[in-house]
Formats: C-alpha cells, sequence, structure tokens
C-alpha cells in the first residue's frame, strides 16, 4: 500500500481542493458575466477579461505546485504536474482569435488536477495509520451503528483483541490498516450497514470471492481499492 | 478529466476522458445496482449516493438509441448489452475518431431505459444557465440517498437476457418469417 499522507499534508490538500473548486466556479460566474456585460459587436469577449484571467490563472497554477505535498505517490504527482504544465502552456498559447478555447483547456487541467487531489484524499483514513487504537476509534466513528462483533470480523481480530487495542494502542496489522482505507472511501457511498455489506457480497471482479474472503491477500490489494472507488463512480454497463 | 483508469463499456483503460450519464433517474440507478450486483431491496437500502441532473448540447452524437437503428447502422444489436464490452469498446474507439462526441444507447442494466455516453473531458457548471465554455455541462445534484423501492426488481443482472433485445430478436423472426411466407 502506498504510504498515508500526515494530517497537516491532508489538511493542505483539503485546502487546494476547495481553493480549486472555488476558483473554478468564479470562472464560470465571471464568464457568465463577462459574455452577457462586455461582448462587443464581434461577439469576442473582453480582452481585459481575458488578461485578467491568465493572471489568476498562473498564480493558481503556482499556489498548487508550490503546496503540493512532495509525499504524494509518486504517479498522481508527477500526473498533477503533467496539468500544471499543459494547463499553463493554454495560457502561453492563447490565440487571440479563440481565447475562450484556451480559457476552456486550461479549466479542463485544473479540474484534472482537482480530480487528482480528491482521489488523494479519499481512502486516507482520518487517523495515524501507525496507531491501531486511533484506526480502531475512526472505524467506529465512520460506522456508528456497526457492532464490535461485526467489526472485529472485517478486522480479523477477536473482540477481546479490539477491546485491547482500544484500551491499550498498539501497532495494526496490515489488515486493519486496509479495511480502514476501504472504510474510508466507501462510507460515502453507503450507509454503516452497507459498507459492512459491500466486504460481504461476491463480485465477479474477486473470482466470485466477497472482499472479505480476500483481505489477507496481497495480491488483491489493489483490486479492493479500485472496488470501493467503483462504488462511487459513473456507471454504464 | 483524466483517461480512465478502468475500462467501461465504451472505452477501454487509458482512453480520453468519458462521461456514463442515463437520460433518466431510474436508468441511472439501475446502471448502479447492476454494477454493484446489488439483488434485494434491503441491499439497495444500504445506497446513499448524490443523484445529479446536467443539460447537454451536443453536437455530434451517434444514435443506437433502439436496436433496430443500430442494426441500420451496421452495428450488431445485440453487442450494445452484451456482458463483453469488446465489440462497444471498438466501436467507442471509431467513433472517437471520426469526431463524434457521444453515444445514446440502450441501456444494459434496465430495458426501458437509455444511457448517453459523453467523449471527452467535462467540467460541471452553473445549473440554468447558458455554457460558455465547450467543456461546461450545467448540472446540479438533486438528491442524495437510495434508489427507490422497486427498481431492484426490475434490473437486469449480469448473465440474464436483455428483454428489450429479446423483443427486437423476435420481432425481427417474425417480420422474416412473414418476408419469406411471401415470397412462396
Amino acid at each position: 500500500m502506498p504510504e498515508l499522507l500526515s494530517s497537516p499534508e491532508r489538511k493542505r490538500l483539503v485546502q487546494l481542493e476547495d481553493l480549486l473548486e472555488e476558483w473554478l466556479a468564479q470562472v464560470h460566474r465571471d464568464l457568465q458575466s463577462a459574455t452577457e456585460d462586455s461582448r462587443n459587436e464581434d461577439g469576442q469577449i473582453d480582452a481585459d477579461y481575458i488578461d485578467r484571467w491568465a493572471t489568476t490563472a498562473q498564480r493558481l497554477s503556482s499556489q498548487v505546485n508550490k503546496e503540493i505535498p512532495p509525499d504524494l505517490d509518486p504517479y498522481a504527482l508527477s500526473d498533477l504536474r503533467g496539468h500544471l504544465i499543459e494547463g499553463l502552456a493554454a495560457i502561453y498559447e492563447l490565440d487571440e482569435s479563440r481565447p475562450l478555447d484556451s480559457v476552456d483547456n486550461f479549466m479542463v487541467h485544473a479540474e484534472a488536477v482537482r480530480h487528482i487531489i480528491r482521489d488523494a484524499l479519499d481512502g486516507q483514513p482520518d487517523a495515524d495509520e501507525s496507531d491501531a487504537k486511533a484506526l480502531v476509534s475512526s472505524l467506529s466513528t465512520q460506522l456508528p451503528r456497526v457492532s464490535r462483533k461485526e467489526l472485529s470480523k472485517l478486522i480479523g481480530l477477536s473482540e477481546r483483541q479490539i477491546q485491547r487495542i482500544a484500551k491499550d494502542g498498539g501497532r495494526p496489522s496490515r489488515r486493519l490498516q486496509l479495511v480502514s482505507r476501504l472504510v474510508a472511501l466507501l462510507w460515502r457511498a453507503w450507509t454503516p450497514e452497507g459498507v459492512v455489506a459491500w466486504f460481504y457480497r461476491e463480485r465477479p471482479d474477486f473470482d466470485g470471492h466477497a472482499p472479505v474472503d480476500v483481505l489477507d491477500d496481497a495480491a488483491y490489494e489493489s483490486a479492493l481499492m479500485l472496488a470501493a472507488r467503483r462504488g462511487r463512480a459513473q456507471h454504464g454497463s | 478529466m483524466r483517461p480512465n483508469s478502468e475500462s467501461g463499456r465504451w472505452h477501454r483503460t487509458g482512453d480520453g476522458p468519458i462521461q456514463y450519464l442515463s437520460t433518466t433517474v431510474e436508468g441511472a440507478w439501475s446502471e448502479l445496482i447492476r454494477a454493484e450486483g446489488l439483488q434485494s431491496e434491503s441491499e439497495v437500502a444500504f445506497v446513499r449516493m448524490p443523484m445529479w441532473v446536467a443539460e447537454l448540447q451536443i453536437e455530434r452524437l451517434a444514435d443506437y438509441s433502439a436496436f433496430e437503428i443500430a442494426e441500420e447502422a451496421g452495428f450488431p444489436p445485440e453487442a450494445l448489452v452484451d456482458d463483453d464490452y469488446t465489440r462497444c469498446q471498438d466501436e467507442g474507439l471509431r467513433l472517437r475518431s471520426e469526431g463524434f462526441q457521444g453515444v445514446l444507447a440502450p441501456s444494459a442494466a434496465l430495458s426501458e431505459a437509455m444511457n448517453l455516453t459523453i467523449f471527452g473531458p467535462r467540467i460541471a457548471s452553473t445549473w440554468g444557465r447558458q455554457p460558455i465554455l465547450v467543456s461546461s455541462i450545467p448540472a446540479t445534484k438533486i438528491a442524495v440517498g437510495a434508489p427507490p423501492e422497486g427498481i431492484v426488481q426490475r434490473v437486469r443482472q449480469r448473465g440474464v437476457e436483455h428483454e428489450g433485445l429479446q423483443r427486437h430478436q423476435a420481432e425481427r423472426s417474425r417480420s422474416r418469417r412473414r418476408r419469406d411466407d411471401g415470397a412462396n
């Protein structure tokens, strides 16, 4: 499993995601106003507006580049920087006769960056992954109506062992870490009971096994994460 | 926004961005139910998902909205709802390369529903306002919750025959018989 981000890194990513989301929404609002108020007789958008947009877009790219945590998954980091570069290229290669094409191009890359950040944040338990007590506590919070017995089956420990962890802490098992990451993905799309049910539903992509049956098999780790993410995606089967 | 990390009906892993939409709320819920393999009302009641509505303006759309239309266009109708996506993925690639922006096709999950698949990146913009950018889709979240009761029994699960396709094939057979009888 890739390393988890630290709490300050997660906080920084949340702030960056909020920043991007608000900036994208603001550009859409501004574009509406600019086209309604300032279109000249040729149907062109106001050049001053485009200049101001380009300045803020460059500033945004620079801020994201500076503030992105270096410990982000290397693939995600490289993907993110690629989009920043392509977004900047859209600004530098701005065609004055078709400025909205450049705006559109940059916006697509900015939204891609936001998605990468969102993906990095999803699947991050809101707890220190090296602390079994914190992970168990986080699971109990995210799955409020799930009994300790059900939780113990998921984690692969006895109820007594869970009680001991909740009291004394200790090093978490790999299974506890994996279940915590999966629950962090699942709880937004399912009720607490639905999260538990997800683990017991047999899936064709796991050769007919249920997720709970393959939690201890490292070969299924990334497939489990993908399946948990898939539940939240658009579907067209 | 980004190339897909997983394959789907009209795309393979790594193909460009794609959006899968349904033309009805029931259709969208049915796709989720089929994709997750939910079989009962109690399983469906565990869903807590947002439902979005989007307004689209698409210039070049491949119309496979009925099995007979696909067949007339030279695309095998059974492929539209086949559990093996290969032929649709090949067609998706061809449609993209020819400049199509999307495809309208029957839902494999619900016989009477229709799916709209859009090729290329899209960004949600303000609902109720005319989009300014090519990538903009006015969209808004209308609810968060579970599919309504009664849908799950109507959803076509994997490995099950598609009623709409069966009706189309039966009609084709009848037409062929009528034609043959007329010729004799």
